[in-house]
């Protein structure tokens, strides 16, 4: 403890010397982190400044110094945006969306950790994490390629074995109903093996020997796992469990976007926030109206996040023993 | 204080187990199976026996349609132009700026980690971003893609954290011998820093081998498509025809079936490839960022 104390203590009196005399010091350090700066100041923060033109009505001809001659018409694009029709809509397919991820998608990892646990042998448990983890390295134009493959109406794997049993042939991909399961059935599909590294790393952080005495008590396996596994991964799990829920407002919009793809029919349902801001604002051009729905989702995400980290912070102390 | 182990009960939740971890498996592998071995068969083989799993004739007739032409050769180029490039860059940049907060007791560290994490919680949004890389005049270049992937704060922490690690005594005694600051960095910390290297290499590599949405908004020249795009575009007009299902000159125009899933194959092997070696590297490294994290 005593170290860190020193450390902060040590850069509070080296920052006390002077801005000249820490520059000249720490010359070096300095040095190699202006290229990163830069990086920040270019590509992150000269952004978060063009979010003013959300309260203009911007008028791009004139390239950036637009930005000082547009007029300013405060929240009229909110307003717009509000009252458009289009943000009911939307919110409700952001929060559901994000609501059955939450569902279905949370307790998923968990489940194949804890099964994972149970295997003995560490040839069969890698093998299995190793094919588990694959479709994270997917990009979702893949992803979506082989669900095309599995699912189409034409000739998909799916629908050829509901044909050979005599059914229908389903429209999957691009009917209403199965829409939301086809989005977290290839969320999960695409996502369980990275979430299961983090339990799993969790798992294996139990001390041992809490089992061996229950094994000398008599206990049988599925005893151990309730009084003993569960118990010890609840905080990591109430803990990503907040931080899941500070991203309600925000969907995998690359998903989202190529699900849905250029189909009417499910854009009623798949249209999220930053899928709405990339329809309106880049493709259609309406550059003010484009980044005010942005900074809504941004803004209000970020409220969501503080909270949630607040929160899990309480919770991780409270079950840390 | 019977042993657990021989239990009825507890023998077939173990089968159980084994069976049911083995589904999963294959729910994950066997999609991609069909994927390849759609792309491997005869293109008149759909209409007569539909999809089977096994083809019943092999034809790689996709594959040499899409190495005759330019289009697909091209957007591959790109892509492992953009993909090697950007990871070098990535890689240098994310290390440097990572090594300098590693130091708790620079001065300013705080301000400068903070700048950076801040980033992560609150973003301008997709149509500045746009605007700001249409002013510095890297719109509808390739490098608007290598360089707004050059740092992720994820990274950065990871290599941060590693970093931080390293025992002091061996930078202690290379300053004492009159190392410099860079001489520490690029000759003692850069070389232990291997097994987070090869980490990173994987995920970054990853990312820019799979970015396609960068590409779609600043790219209008499509002869610099890079391959997921590309892809994209051949899927979805396989998609919209399919929707419009009338004309019969559409035929001629899209792409064949096999063709497509030959390019999903040629788009997704070089992952397949690296993904198995590296594959303990993510892992390490990512159960050392999880715990740290």
């Amino acid at each position: 403890m005593s170290d860190v104390s020193n450390i902060s203590n040590l850069r509070k009196r080296e920052t006390k010397k002077g801005f000249i005399y820490n520059i000249k010091k720490y010359r070096q350090l300095y040095i190699l982190l202006i290229p990163g700066i830069i990086f920040f100041l270019v590509f992150k923060y000269l952004p978060m400044i063009g979010i003013v033109i959300a309260f203009q009505e911007y008028q791009p001809w004139n390239g950036v110094k637009a930005i000082f001659t547009s007029p300013w018409i405060g929240f009229r694009n909110f307003y717009d945006f509000f009252t458009s029709g289009n943000f009911w809509e939307i919110l409700r397919n952001s929060l559901s969306i994000s609501f059955l991820k939450l569902l279905f998608g949370f307790p998923a990892p968990i489940i194949l950790a804890l099964l994972l646990n149970e295997v003995g042998k560490t040839g069969f448990k890698r093998l299995v994490q190793t094919i588990t983890y694959l479709p994270y390295f997917l990009s979702w134009v893949i992803i979506y390629g082989i669900l095309y493959n599995m699912f189409n109406v034409s000739y998909g794997a799916v629908n050829e074995i509901i044909k050979s049993m005599g059914g229908e042939p389903i429209a999957f991909l691009s009917e209403i109903k199965y829409f939301y399961p086809m989005v977290i059935l290839s969320s999960i599909w695409q996502g369980v093996g990275f979430g299961t590294i983090i339990y799993l790393a969790g798992l294996t952080n139990i001390d041992q020997e809490l089992y061996e005495a229950a094994e000398v008590d008599g206990c049988n396996r599925w005893q151990m796992t309730i009084h003993i596994t569960i118990p010890s991964i609840l905080p990591l799990c109430a803990v990503m469990l907040i931080l899941t829920l500070g991203s309600l407002l925000t969907n995998d919009f690359q998903q989202l976007l190529i699900l849905v793809g250029s189909n009417p029919i499910t854009k009623q349902v798949g249209a999220v926030f930053e899928t709405h801001a990339y329809e309106y604002g880049l493709v259609n051009g309406r550059f003010s109206y484009g980044t005010s729905v942005g900074l809504f989702q941004s803004f209000f995400g970020m409220i969501l996040v503080i909270t949630a980290n607040r929160f899990a912070r309480k919770i991780g102390y409270m079950g840390l023993y | 204080m019977k042993n657990y182990t021989h239990s009825i009960g507890y023998k077939s939740f173990i089968t159980f187990n084994y069976l049911l971890l083995t589904i999963l498996s294959l729910i994950t592998v066997i999609p991609i199976l069909y994927v390849f071995s759609m792309s491997i068969r005869p293109e008149i083989d759909i209409i007569k026996f539909g999809q089977t799993l096994i083809p019943k004739n092999i034809s790689f007739a996709a594959y040499t349609e899409i190495f005759a032409g330019n289009k697909i050769t091209d957007a591959f180029k790109t892509t492992i132009f953009i993909t090697v490039v950007g990871t070098v860059i990535a890689l240098f940049m994310n290390a440097i700026t990572a090594y300098p907060l590693s130091k708790s007791h620079l001065p300013y560290n705080r301000v400068f980690s903070f700048m950076i994490y801040f980033t992560v919680l609150f973003s301008g949004g997709l149509v500045p971003y746009f605007l700001v890389i249409k002013a510095i005049g890297l719109n509808n270049s390739i490098w608007a893609i290598i360089l707004g992937g050059a740092i992720w704060p994820f990274n950065v922490i990871l290599f941060r954290n590693f970093f931080s690690v390293i025992p002091p005594e061996l930078e202690e005694s290379a300053k004492i011998d009159g190392a410099s600051d860079y001489t520490v960095f690029f000759r003692i910390i850069l070389p232990l820093s291997l097994p987070v290297m090869a980490t990173m290499t994987l995920f970054i590599s990853v990312g820019f081998w799979n970015e396609w949405f960068s590409a779609l908004i600043f790219l209008n020249d499509t002869k610099k498509w890079p391959l997921q795009l590309l892809l994209r575009e051949i899927l979805s007009t396989g998609l919209t025809s399919q929707i419009q299902q009338a004309s019969a000159s559409s035929q001629a125009i899209r792409p064949s079936e096999t063709l497509k899933m030959a390019v999903v194959v040629v788009a997704t092997i070089p992952i397949m490839c690296v993904y198995p070696f590296l594959q303990k590297y993510f892992m390490k490294g990512l159960t050392m960022g999880a715990v740290k994290g």
